[in-house]
């Protein structure tokens, strides 16, 4: 068992030899593929020889020394980067491959997987339990065929994740905006004497999550206790600032932040060969 | 200078994760165990140490395992001492170059079983 250990350590030393002498004749793409095969060999190398730096120890070596003129216990003089790094590299892997395989194979150990896709939409909608804002009036009022439609027109983005919703209506009436997130958003405005409506959304007042949203409209006349049907949906991105996913994400940096520093290790390993 | 009472064995080799494998190896208490990671090194050790067997690699820094092997066998007191090779180097000229110089056997990495290199070295040392 032990020789066969050893008898792979040697095979490998050798094709990183090897790798390293083709390396040196290529240029191009073929270059980069090596250089990354030669990375998870070094890999691969620093991983099943951990045992021999663990187990055996440095002084264990005697050498003779010209200036002692006696046996002394040595240490290798080995490469104290090379096995940080690729000792970093190869924990750093382990632990992307391990969570990898649990995602695909055991995936209720991580819960459903955050994809923030098309399945997280949330529909606005009017008859929604839980109102950011309660408005009884509106949530009952009767639908009447014949009111017209407002329009939504456009939809404007601010600086600072601001939006401005605007568009056309029966004057003199009042519009009324849904915006669709975990709870759905509700938004009134007066209509002008032409026709015109406009409603603000203040990211600093209320956030919207990150993702993709829709925003409907339609009129409402609360003297009546009526209201129009709803407008076409309308869909908006919303995404937050680098200042806000600074601070949400800040482990998240610090991790990458570890990451890049292998990966600069690496490249200093790389300009050694 | 006194000799060690154990045989000695010299392994020069300047890859540290390997020369760590060649150690792992060859260390049973029975001999006592050197190293050097390069050639100027190596020569230095074998004149003053004089080992009873050698392992070398040829891609070594200063001086490569071919001009040691020359000066090896040049020196009177050390000509007789049994080298063996371990080189990643598998072309026939350079085979045919290091047992020209006196190189006692010839391992190539890549087709090595270190078993083989084991007993080769042993038998060595126990005659």
């Amino acid at each position: 068992m032990k020789n066969k250990w050893l008898n792979l350590v040697l095979l490998l030393t050798n094709k990183i030899y090897n790798k390293k002498q083709f390396i040196i004749n290529q240029a191009g793409l073929g270059a980069v593929y090596n250089i990354f095969v030669l990375i998870l060999l070094e890999i691969f190398l620093g991983i099943i020889s951990l045992p021999l730096y663990l187990s055996l120890k440095s002084a264990a070596v005697v050498a003779f020394f010209e200036e002692k003129g006696a046996y002394a216990k040595i240490n290798f003089d080995y490469n104290l980067r090379r096995v940080l790094t690729l000792t970093g590299v190869a924990i750093v892997a382990s632990i992307w491959v391990v969570k990898l395989s649990l995602i695909l194979f055991l995936p209720s150990v991580y819960g459903p997987l955050p994809l923030y896709s098309i399945t997280n939409f949330r529909p606005a909608d009017i008859l929604f339990k839980d109102l950011v804002i309660a408005e009884t009036g509106i949530q009952t009022a009767r639908i009447m065929k014949t009111m017209p439609r407002p329009e939504l027109l456009e939809v404007k983005k601010k600086s600072g994740g601001d939006f401005v919703f605007s568009g056309k209506g029966q004057p003199n009436s009042t519009v009324v905006l849904l915006l669709s997130d975990k709870q759905t958003a509700i938004y009134t405005a007066p209509v002008d004497a032409k026709g015109n409506w406009q409603v603000q959304y203040l990211h600093s007042k209320f956030k919207l999550s990150d993702g993709n949203h829709s925003v409907i409209v339609f009129g409402y006349e609360e003297k009546l206790g009526v209201r129009s049907e709803t407008g076409m949906e309308q869909f908006f991105k919303v995404k937050s600032s680098w200042l806000d996913n600074l601070v949400k994400n800040v482990d998240v940096l610090a991790n990458w932040s570890v990451v890049i520093i292998i990966i600069f290790g690496i490249f200093l390993t790389v300009l050694t060969i | 200078m006194p000799k060690a009472e154990k045989k000695v064995m010299l392994i020069v080799e300047d890859d540290e994760v390997l020369l760590r494998a060649l150690y792992l190896l060859f260390h049973k208490g029975e001999f006592t165990i050197a190293s050097a990671t390069d050639g100027d090194t190596a020569l230095k050790m074998t004149q003053r140490l004089k080992p009873d067997v050698v392992l070398l690699d040829l891609l070594l820094p200063k001086m490569n395992g071919f001009d040691y092997l020359k000066i090896l066998k040049s020196e009177p007191a050390i000509k007789n001492i049994p080298v063996i090779v371990l080189s990643n180097l598998g072309d026939k000229e350079s085979v045919d170059k290091a047992k020209g110089l006196g190189a006692l056997d010839y391992f190539i990495k890549s087709d090595t079983d270190l078993t083989t290199l084991n007993d080769k070295v042993n038998k060595i040392l126990k005659n």
